[in-house]
């Protein structure tokens, strides 16, 4: 029977952490390879145009549309790259996803391939006149510096990036996955080149496989495709303490018909701190399902938005509510959420949805068993966190959580920061 | 390819017919956590009118997607959400053009979700102050779309593409025909759309086939259902042309983003003949405009698209349209070198190594797809309806040809029948 754990190996030659996992059960082998980089304002927009730029062509594909045409010629095998943020961590994303063998003519397996092209793409980039392509840096700045100016386009996550903005000014948190259309626009080449030379040396690589071969296989692959390296730094996880301050409210227009709010908070805990399950459950209570208190009062009951719900950001020890309503109904609206707060805190809590959140939660971490990236994302964040708990043993803290802890993790809880994207009232 | 389909084709679903009238497909996958339902009504967005009893019967805009948030709020036995949460299951809904889905997962407990699904969907309860309780609800939903530009430059299109047919409003409604839904016109779509002869019911999982046919038998014998009634759907008439050439909107926004709509007049009646045309179109739109086309990077490396550009056809039996786009800072001229591109394929027309690697592409996402039991449920639902299977699907792309593509290429892509919508910033 398989557990459905992956078994964590380090390769100290090649600094590559390697998360494994042997099933039969998917369609299709899955790997992901992640460089995780401290999240910092000044090498934020270097770090994330790095990957778009290696992705634009190699020393063994130096055109972009032979190195696609190539992929897809191997089966339609998907490689996808993007720059994420967890924590104060910036994490260079490549995914792939290859037809398992069974399904293939002559039962021909294209990973090996298809793995020796992605480690083409991180370690043999195109090299020209001492730095990269011109052309292909010039291109995705231009896409990149695009990207940050379409944040606007979503409004649901600009109000959610301006909070966190907000609440975390000063802190590398404050910083956006894909940094700041100055510091893109300041990249050269050149420049760009020799950053990679030290990302190249310096980043730790993990490596999740979900599919159908055995672990001497990949690994195999690993040592063989991938370069030794040296100087590999650890990953550490981030610090959550902050100086107290005094609440911040920012309100700001837009023409847009519904308003955004967006209130944030502290933690002050991460997946290593014993209280974190009562978190989940504290935080699963309060907003991340239909039963939850706030979907039950702010939509149900008084039918003041269409979506309300919370999440907790577990590396940097964040929780935020999130919802859309009228201009006119946010004083209403906050007050609602804080009254719901504090019941809980006083320990208002019925069994019944106490029982219906813990048992959604399991639920979760159990079906994610059936999604290989989902499986890899739940191991991402424990391996930013010093290893986490594997899931059997978060299902179990989860069970034995009590309505007490619940009320004690959220009285540790700080608002710390609400922020309004309001509609300007012409508009309407 | 050949040979490759019959591993595939071995994962087939059991299906049962029910007396109530309700059509089962019980899909064991065995190895799967998730057991997975989904509840399917042939209500959707574009169903504005039908002849009963020979009486025409108008449906306002936003009739389905009313209807779907009704059967959730509020039941005189109790909060659906939380019948849900009890069993550890997670239930939702959504509407699209040409039904409405119900659906759940669940780790456990699939006999008591299975009921509970039939029972909220079978049973539609309101009072006329739940009813304008969800309205207030509804209203923000629409307020959230509005505020949405990838979503409203869609719109935009579709009402410079058509005249009259349905498929031009928004799912959701307007703010006006919103208010016009009432308890009457529910009801009436209630008994028929929703009429166990009308609905198909797809579970998938980790099944034990024999309990859950007599779990769903049960639950079915122990109902009463109205008599169904004829009834036909009205056909509109939509003509060749369309009805505005261009649109611009002015939108708080980064980017503008522009859409070009080709209007297809042609519309095939089977299921093979829909699905061929979806294919075949795919095709098209993935050999000249996917990443491997030599169009991508060239305009890529022009700044005139970035990797957000698409191209894609919908359709079924009463309407199609083919619709390219994306963010762009020079809509003028990414029209004008779309359209290039087009005349420049026409001439050339399509090259086989170019059509081998394109079915691969689209082959291999297939199959990656059904990793999911969620599409696999949806893929089976909507190839039910048109008399399909998976296997179609393999058979379907080996077979078309590049006559097809061409065909489509030369004879349905009409600069005449072609409309743009474009958002921009307002500075």
């Amino acid at each position: 029977m398989n557990s459905f754990n992956f078994s964590r190996h380090f390769l100290p030659e090649q600094g590559i952490w390697l998360f494994h996992m042997e099933t039969p059960k998917f369609k299709t082998n899955s790997l992901k390879c992640i460089l995780p980089l401290p999240l910092d304002f000044e090498k934020a927009s270097a770090n994330a145009l790095l990957p778009f730029v290696l992705y634009r062509g190699s020393e063994d594909f130096p055109k972009s549309i032979d190195l696609i045409r190539k992929l897809e010629d191997l089966f339609g095998t998907d490689l996808s790259v993007d720059v994420r943020k967890r924590g104060e961590w910036q994490l260079i994303d490549f995914s792939l996803e290859t037809v398992n063998s069974d399904f293939l003519p002559d039962n021909n397996d294209v990973l090996p391939e298809a793995i020796k092209i992605l480690s083409g793409i991180l370690f043999k980039p195109l090299f020209q006149n001492g730095g990269f392509s011109g052309n292909y840096v010039d291109g995705e700045k231009r896409t990149l510096e695009e990207e940050i100016i379409n944040l606007k386009n979503n409004k649901m996550e600009y109000a959610l990036e301006r909070c966190y903005q907000e609440m975390c000014q000063g802190e590398p948190f404050s910083v956006f996955r894909y940094g700041s259309q100055e510091k893109i626009r300041e990249l050269t080449p050149e420049g760009l080149y020799e950053h990679y030379k030290r990302v190249r040396q310096k980043a730790p690589i993990i490596v999740f496989f979900v599919g159908d071969l055995p672990l001497d296989t990949v690994k195999k692959w690993m040592v063989e495709f991938f370069p030794s390296r040296e100087e590999v730094y650890e990953i550490k996880k981030n610090g959550l303490e902050i100086a107290p301050r005094p609440e911040k409210i920012v309100v700001e227009k837009d023409s847009i018909s519904q308003g955004k709010l967006n209130i944030g908070y502290r933690t002050g805990i991460n997946r290593r701190d014993p209280d974190f399950p009562a978190l989940l459950v504290a935080n699963g209570l309060l907003g991340s399902f239909p039963h939850s208190r706030l979907f039950r009062t702010v939509r149900e009951e008084y039918g003041l938005a269409y979506y309300i719900f919370s999440r907790v950001e577990s590396t940097k020890g964040l929780l935020t509510v999130s919802a859309g309503i009228d201009a006119d109904q946010f004083e209403e609206t906050v007050d609602i959420i804080e009254k719901e707060w504090n019941k809980i805190i006083r320990g208002k809590i019925n069994q019944q949805e106490f029982e219906f959140t813990q048992k959604a939660l399991c639920s979760q971490l159990k079906i994610s068993e059936d999604n290989a990236f989902d499986l890899m994302g739940i191991e991402l964040i424990n391996a930013l966190n010093s290893f986490g708990e594997l899931r059997e043993e978060m299902m179990r803290k989860i069970k034995e959580v009590k309505p007490v802890d619940v009320a004690r993790v959220l009285s540790r809880v700080k608002r710390d920061t609400i922020y309004f994207l309001e509609p300007n009232e012409e508009e309407n | 390819m050949a040979g490759l389909k019959e591993t595939l084709i071995q994962e087939t679903p059991v299906i049962k017919e029910f007396e109530s009238g309700l059509t089962a497909a019980l899909w064991d996958i065995p190895g799967y956590q998730k057991k997975y339902a989904l509840l399917n009504s042939p209500l959707g967005s574009i169903h504005t009118g039908v002849e009963a009893n020979c009486k025409e019967v108008f449906i306002p805009q936003g009739t389905a997607h009313f209807l779907e948030h009704k059967l959730f709020a509020d039941k005189e036995t109790g909060n659906v959400f939380d019948y849900f949460a009890s069993l550890g299951a997670s239930c939702n809904a959504y509407t699209s053009l040409v039904s409405t889905n119900y659906l759940f997962s669940t780790a456990e407990n699939l006999p008591q979700c299975l009921d509970l699904l039939l029972d909220f969907v079978q049973n539609l309860y309101m009072t006329p102050e739940s009813i304008q309780k969800e309205k207030k609800v509804i209203m923000q939903e629409i307020s959230m779309y509005k505020d949405h530009p990838g979503w409203r430059v869609y719109f935009n299109l579709l009402q410079n593409l058509y005249f009259q047919h349905p498929i031009r409003n928004d799912i959701a409604g307007t703010r006006e025909s919103v208010q016009i839904i009432d308890e009457e016109i529910l009801r009436f779509c209630h008994d028929y759309f929703y009429h166990p002869q009308n609905l198909i019911l797809a579970v998938i999982g980790d099944l034990n086939i024999a309990e859950i046919t007599e779990i769903i038998a049960q639950n079915q014998n122990k109902k009463d259902f109205p008599e169904v009634f004829e009834f036909k759907k009205i056909n509109f008439e939509e003509p060749r042309e369309i009805r505005e050439k261009e649109t611009r909107e002015k939108f708080s926004l980064g980017q503008p983003i522009m859409q070009m709509g080709f209007k297809v007049n042609q519309h095939p009646t089977g299921g093979q003949e829909l699905l061929e045309r979806d294919l075949a179109f795919a095709l098209l739109s993935d050999i000249l405009f996917g990443t491997g086309s030599p169009a991508f990077y060239e305009l890529y490396d022009q700044g005139l698209i970035d990797d957000g550009f698409s191209a894609g056809f919908s359709g079924e039996e009463s309407f199609g349209h083919f619709v390219l786009g994306g963010g762009t800072n020079y809509p003028e001229t990414l029209v004008e070198k779309l359209l290039e591109i087009l005349t420049k394929s026409r001439q050339e027309g399509i090259k086989p190594e170019d059509l081998e690697r394109s079915k691969k592409k689209i082959w291999g996402g297939f199959i990656a797809g059904l990793n999911s039991l969620e599409v696999l449920a949806g893929q089976f639902v909507k190839d039910y309806r048109r008399n399909l299977d998976l296997a179609d699907h393999f058979a379907a792309l080996e077979r078309i040809t590049i006559g097809q593509i061409e065909m489509i290429l030369n004879e349905q892509l009409d600069q005449e029948k072609s409309s743009i919508s474009v958002v921009e910033p307002r500075e």
